[in-house]
């Protein structure tokens, strides 16, 4: 549950942060390749975390 | 004409689905509102997906992406982001909790939850106050949209609430959720003709390949974060609506239905494919249109991006553009018909059933869904130019919700009893939004500032505060009582 919630907000804040300084003079695909990359991800984190039983997300 | 015809296509497959799905059996308000908990995974995560995206989806984000760049992309992108991980995270407990508890309505919820009669009656009215602007836009988004295709202003408002009414009214949940997986079948696969339309015929008709499209928009800068989205404005836009899955009770109701954990999961799954989906293929449209413009195909319509779709359509075939009209029409549709039979849950059973008991509560449903039906319609021929604008403000007032709910969801035995600081939490924050839509007007509260931070932020962060206090101070009172 722990690793879920971490890496949960890590993914959303760097959805807010990098956009806005390191990619802030991004001007081709990357910015919309990078927000895709990250949903895709958090997609990807909670269908395993999805397949645990209710009461057992430890 | 074409269009005429695809739309009473519609109307009559959507009928008859609604008619059919009566067979699944109303016994009570439990059958009629929340499917007696009983939704395969597929039709919870359709009726969730189509219940959730609205005809914002394929008129506004087109123009928004268009207008303002691929910073559009993420706002819709950090929604459905955060989506994903609340339902994840909490839907699977709620689901469980709902089971036992027999929740109807997420009104009642919080009032279980809380341990307090008066915050889910309170609630219910916040729902009110919030979603009738939001029906009401969708309705006068459907007479727009007939407008602009020649059909009349009034015809639109009527067509949409005819069939509002009809399929809510035939099976309650059980039509809806029926219907909205047809509606969000059509929305999908209408959105990938429309964009493959784009890409392999309109923008090779104007001498470039779709990369050399893209290209173009790049190099004009609006495939960055262009003037308008300064960090300050994608706040305002993105908070309200992270916490959508947990604010609006629409969608909060639809996590009680699925049939079993594995329906729940699918849900989520394909919910989150559908959106990934539609999305991606909304925002992609909305480049290509830009390039377009830039290439001369389309005028300008940066101040007018409400009409790029529809100006789009008016290249597109006719059956073409007639069955993309019709998915616009389904998106607003599906939204509407399940804001309307959750408002209406939240009448008959916070309301009436607990000052009247719950004998007649299907039959004050019934009423109350006319009602509800009548009074959207009546204000979307009017178009009250405060009503409608405040349909922008619906996620801030919702907002603090937010805070409630999670603190509900998350730890119901530090919630209990304490309705009272709940409901403090809630007038207040809710009165700040309601006053600052009546001094700025919706839309400017909507995006204004102090110290950096958009409204919505800082109702977030006070009603966070005020629970956490409020929740201290008496824990501190009870165990100085002993």
């Amino acid at each position: 549950m722990k690793f879920y919630v971490l890496t949960s907000i890590v993914l959303i804040v760097l959805a807010y942060a990098l956009p806005y300084t390191i990619l802030s003079d991004a001007n081709g695909p990357e910015l919309f390749l990078y927000w895709l990359t990250l949903t895709m991800l958090q997609f990807i984190i909670s269908l395993k975390y999805l397949k645990k039983p209710i009461g057992e997300e430890k | 004409m074409i269009v005429l015809i695809v739309l009473l296509v519609y109307f009559i497959i959507g009928t008859l689905i609604a008619y059919y799905s009566r067979k699944m059996g109303i016994k009570d308000s439990f059958d009629y509102y929340v499917g007696g908990y009983r939704l395969s995974g597929f039709l919870s995560a359709m009726t969730y997906a189509a219940t959730t995206y609205s005809a914002f989806m394929m008129i506004g984000l087109v123009g928004f992406v268009y207008a303002t760049g691929i910073g559009a992309f993420g706002f819709e992108n950090l929604y459905l982001m955060a989506t994903i991980v609340l339902l994840t995270f909490f839907a699977p407990k709620v689901w469980k909790i709902a089971r036992e508890r027999k929740w109807i309505s997420p009104a009642e919820m919080l009032g279980d939850l809380y341990g307090s009669r008066i915050l889910s009656m309170i609630v219910s009215i916040v729902y009110l106050v919030a979603l009738m602007p939001y029906a009401t836009a969708q309705l006068v988004g459907l007479g727009n949209l007939f407008s602009g295709m020649g059909l009349g202003y009034e015809l639109g408002v009527l067509f949409g609430a005819i069939i509002v009414f009809l399929w809510t009214y035939i099976a309650g949940l059980w039509s809806i959720a029926t219907t909205d997986a047809f509606q969000g079948l059509w929305m999908i696969a209408s959105a990938i003709i429309f964009l493959l339309w784009v890409i392999l015929f309109l923008t090779p008709s104007a001498g470039i390949t779709p990369s050399q499209a893209i290209g173009l928009v790049g190099d004009k800068g609006l495939l960055g974060i262009t003037s308008f989205w300064s960090f300050p404005v994608f706040l305002a836009y993105t908070v309200p609506w992270i916490f959508f899955a947990v604010t609006n009770p629409q969608v909060v109701q639809r996590i009680y239905m699925p049939r079993d954990i594995k329906a729940l999961r699918r849900m989520i799954t394909y919910f989150a494919i559908f959106g990934l989906f539609y999305t991606v293929i909304v925002t992609i449209i909305g480049i290509y249109a830009r390039a377009l413009t830039f290439l001369g195909l389309l005028p300008d319509l940066t101040s007018k991006r409400d009409m790029v779709t529809p100006t789009l359509l008016s290249l597109v075939h006719p059956v073409l553009a007639a069955i993309v009209f019709t998915s616009i029409v389904a998106a607003a549709i599906s939204t509407l018909d399940s804001i309307i039979l959750t408002i209406s849950s939240s009448i008959s059973r916070d309301f009436y059933g607990k000052i009247k008991g719950y004998g007649r509560e299907l039959y004050v449903g019934y009423i109350t869904i006319i009602a509800l039906v009548l009074v959207v319609t009546i204000m979307a021929l009017h178009k009250p130019g405060f009503v409608v604008e405040l349909s922008v403000l619906s996620s801030v007032i919702l907002l603090p919700l937010a805070p409630i709910t999670i603190l509900a969801w998350s730890k119901p035995e530090l919630a209990r009893n304490m309705g009272d600081v709940a409901i403090l939490t809630l007038l207040v924050n809710v009165s700040i939004g309601i006053y600052a839509a009546l001094v700025l007007g919706p839309k400017k509260a909507f995006i204004e500032t102090i110290m950096n931070a958009p409204l919505s932020l800082w109702i977030l962060l006070l009603s966070t505060i005020m629970l956490a206090i409020g929740i201290y101070v008496k824990r501190k009172i009870a165990l100085k009582q002993g």
